[in-house]
């Protein structure tokens, strides 16, 4: 007795559980005979929709998350299964995001320049990479970076550096840029620079959409649901450094709650981390920042918000044409046209810091009457709240593999320039998982073990 | 400026080997002597916080480890795994994808050239070449040819400076953005025709702005792809006085974005032109 039911036990681990058999063939005959034929391959078990393995597993579906499934569909092809999780299929935490579809080409780090110039190629190629319909409307506007006297030795050590990776970037002097935009108080100014090509601004929904719609294509499943736990096992031959030995455990599954409240385990190899502010939770399910040892530092990615203002002009008459860049003040004010249309839309980045003493409209109306002195004739008034997954620790992102959890990537704490940048991210992540280290962009120094060394990685040329 | 020859240096000196070889690519054996390097990231040193476990004392690792090579790429599994599935179709869309490598690869911008010839030399030989029509400062003429019926100096010289592009006629269906960048360095370039060149988007004209839109007064965007952006790229051009496109037929944001321009620009003359000539036969 106890014999045989081992021996079905047994039978059954072997028994593969295949998904939703799809109709082949056309004769009713045959049709019926195939299914049949499965129902029965299967031990007429109830099949579930939902996948309870995948290679790679990637929290969060936006700019970053299908940026990474699109490169691992792209390289590997059906040689990895990719499931991506994503508890808001209708974007809206992403959408009328007017702040963040802006390319730019000044950054200090050689890191940030080789992902803005990739990404730039990437966007230039996009038809070919994804579909042909994919329109990004790019309005090459360039961005203009102010600098008062303390920051502009090193505006000029910024922009001989780019020179030295190919980005052409003019320094403009305080007579230059009364010329060309007099409508800019430039009192306070010394230097100003702006880069020659590749520079404005794009519709980031439409890369979004065209992203998920290729992947899929691809062969990814995307879906919709919310991780609520992982699932540890402890290994107690495994002798890692920086841990007791006998004491490590590791993540095998995860947990995920589907639309019907149905809780599904999913088995992975690799799980990468991609979801914005949320990561700090879902680095939490997987006890960073609340173990001992390695897994005693938490990750520090918070979101914080900031207002977008548009600043409208009663009258016909415009000071600033349509030769208007995407001004970045000294003060953490940025400015840019609303396209076509005669108004400008403002918004201020926010402090890594959060102080509760500080009114941010109050910051932003100060900077934006010293920079445009002509917007006490126009109407200000908020048209939406952006909000970013910012990095308190150094204010760029993390992408690599937890000391601990050496399976579980983390690609998120990008702020502002995570969706100028999510093509070449996302071709980094991929290169992780398929090559074992980065191949084209070197981006060791984005790792988590900066922040337990303790060694900040800092842009200067983004404020 | 270094006057380089482009002629290559005589057999003589490659048979007898006067200097030592200092390439990065050294044998097993001489990486393997020279020990651990530390890890260098962008040209500084990347702290490492923990080593290998194999690394450590008292830890020991066969001598015959230098002799394992890394593992096969992955694009060639991923092109193995492709093989049972490929189709002529695919095939035909491989060698198309070559045929546009090759291409962007002819057209791109070679810093030996210009350090050869300097930078308006180094266009006309570009231009030339690749039957489009050049002409130059103070001169009447057009220059057109082939490699053998126009003798074009090889050396830097004095005086060559280029005012006027016309790629109409540019081979292989026209110019790229990889081939635009030949126009850096252009100080006396005034007029510039782009007609027939297909590949021309948004992003070559912001190209353009950006490198000759302080002295280019001609543009001929005749044939090109064209959408509102566009005009975020002319309107930076400051010197343009003259510009030519096709009829921006039903696209709304293009024709407003044009009226824009036109009531920003008072001395810009946009001409909208329809292309009456027949139509100019790209040679392959």
């Amino acid at each position: 007795m106890n014999f045989s039911r081992i021996l079905t036990k047994n039978i059954k681990k072997y028994i593969v559980f295949s998904n939703r058999n799809y109709a082949k063939f056309v004769n009713p005959f045959t049709r019926t005979w195939d299914t049949i034929n499965n129902e029965i391959k299967s031990g007429f078990k109830q099949q579930s929709d939902y996948p309870e393995h995948a290679d790679v597993v990637i929290i969060g579906g936006g700019f970053i998350g299908s940026s990474v499934a699109y490169w691992l569909k792209n390289r590997a092809g059906e040689g990895l299964s990719v499931a991506v999780i994503e508890k808001d299929t209708t974007y809206e935490m992403c959408q009328n995001m007017h702040s963040h579809g802006i390319i730019t080409q000044h950054y200090s780090l050689p890191e940030n320049i080789y992902l803005s110039q990739y990404s730039a190629d990437f966007l230039r190629n996009i038809k070919q990479n994804l579909k042909e319909d994919v329109d990004i409307e790019f309005k090459p506007h360039g961005t203009l970076i102010l600098a008062s006297e303390k920051y502009a030795s090193k505006l000029e050590e910024n922009v001989s550096l780019q020179k030295e990776f190919g980005i052409s970037s003019k320094i403009l002097t305080v007579e230059e840029i009364e010329r060309l935009y007099p409508w800019i108080n430039t009192s306070d100014i010394k230097l100003g620079c702006i880069s020659k090509e590749s520079e404005g601004a794009f519709n980031s929904q439409s890369l979004l959409k065209g992203l998920i719609k290729k992947t899929q294509e691809l062969g990814a499943t995307y879906l919709k649901s919310e991780v609520i736990d992982f699932e540890m096992n402890p290994q107690q031959d495994i002798l890692m450094e920086g841990v007791a030995p006998g004491s490590f455990k590791k993540i095998n599954r995860l947990v995920y709650r589907t639309e019907d409240n149905q809780e599904i385990f999913l088995k992975f190899a690799v799980c990468v981390v991609a979801a914005g502010s949320d990561s700090e939770s879902v680095a939490k399910l997987a006890n960073i920042g609340t173990g001992g040892g390695l897994l005693s530092v938490p990750l520090p990615i918070e979101k914080r918000e900031y207002n977008v203002y548009s600043i409208e002009n009663e009258g016909s008459k415009m000071s600033f044409g349509l030769n208007t860049p995407f001004i970045m003040d000294t003060s953490g004010l940025w400015l840019k046209r609303d396209g076509l249309q005669k108004k400008l839309i403002c918004g201020q980045i926010p402090l890594i810091k959060q102080d509760k003493n500080i009114s941010y409209s109050d910051i932003l109306y100060s900077s934006l009457h010293n920079r445009y002195p002509e917007c006490v004739k126009s109407k200000v008034k908020p048209i939406s709240t952006d909000f970013i997954d910012c990095n308190t620790y150094d204010d760029t992102g993390i992408l690599g593999p937890h000391p601990y959890h050496t399976n579980l990537f983390f690609a998120t704490g990008f702020s502002r320039q995570g969706v100028q940048h999510s093509p070449a991210i996302g071709r980094a992540v991929a290169e992780l998982i398929i090559d074992c280290q980065f191949t084209t962009i070197d981006l060791s120094r984005f790792g988590f073990d900066r922040i337990l060394i303790d060694e900040p990685l800092i842009e200067s040329n983004v404020y | 400026m270094m006057a380089q020859k482009l002629k290559h240096s005589s057999i003589l000196r490659t048979l007898c080997i006067t200097s030592r070889n200092y390439s990065e690519y050294k044998s097993i054996y001489e990486r393997d002597e020279a020990g651990r390097q530390p890890r260098k990231v962008h040209g500084k040193e990347y702290p490492e916080w923990r080593r290998p476990w194999s690394q450590r004392d008292g830890e020991w690792t066969s001598k015959l480890s230098i002799f394992v090579e890394k593992s096969p790429s992955m694009n060639v599994l991923n092109a193995m795994q492709k093989l049972p599935n490929l189709t002529f179709q695919d095939l035909k869309e491989w060698w198309a994808e070559m045929r546009v490598i090759q291409e962007i690869q002819n057209q791109k911008y070679l810093p030996e050239r210009v350090i050869a010839l300097g930078a308006n030399l180094a266009a006309l030989h570009f231009f030339v070449y690749r039957q489009s029509a050049v002409r130059l400062k103070d001169k009447k003429e057009w220059l057109v040819g082939d490699v053998v019926t126009l003798k074009l100096p090889d050396t830097y010289r004095d005086g060559y400076f280029v005012e006027a592009v016309d790629c109409s006629n540019f081979h292989h269906n026209g110019i790229r953005y990889e081939g635009l960048q030949n126009l850096n360095g252009l100080n006396y370039l005034k007029w510039l025709s782009l007609r027939n060149n297909k590949y021309v988007d948004v992003w070559c004209i912001d190209r353009i702005a950006g490198q000759n839109g302080e002295t280019l007064e001609f543009l001929n965007l005749m044939g090109c792809k064209l959408c509102a952006g566009c005009i975020y790229a002319l309107a930076r051009m400051s010197a343009l006085k003259f510009l030519v496109i096709n009829d921006p037929g039903d696209n709304i944001e293009l024709q407003a974005a044009l009226s824009m321009l036109e009531e920003e620009r008072p001395d810009l003359l946009i001409s909208i032109q329809v292309d009456t000539e027949s139509d100019v036969d790209n040679k392959l």
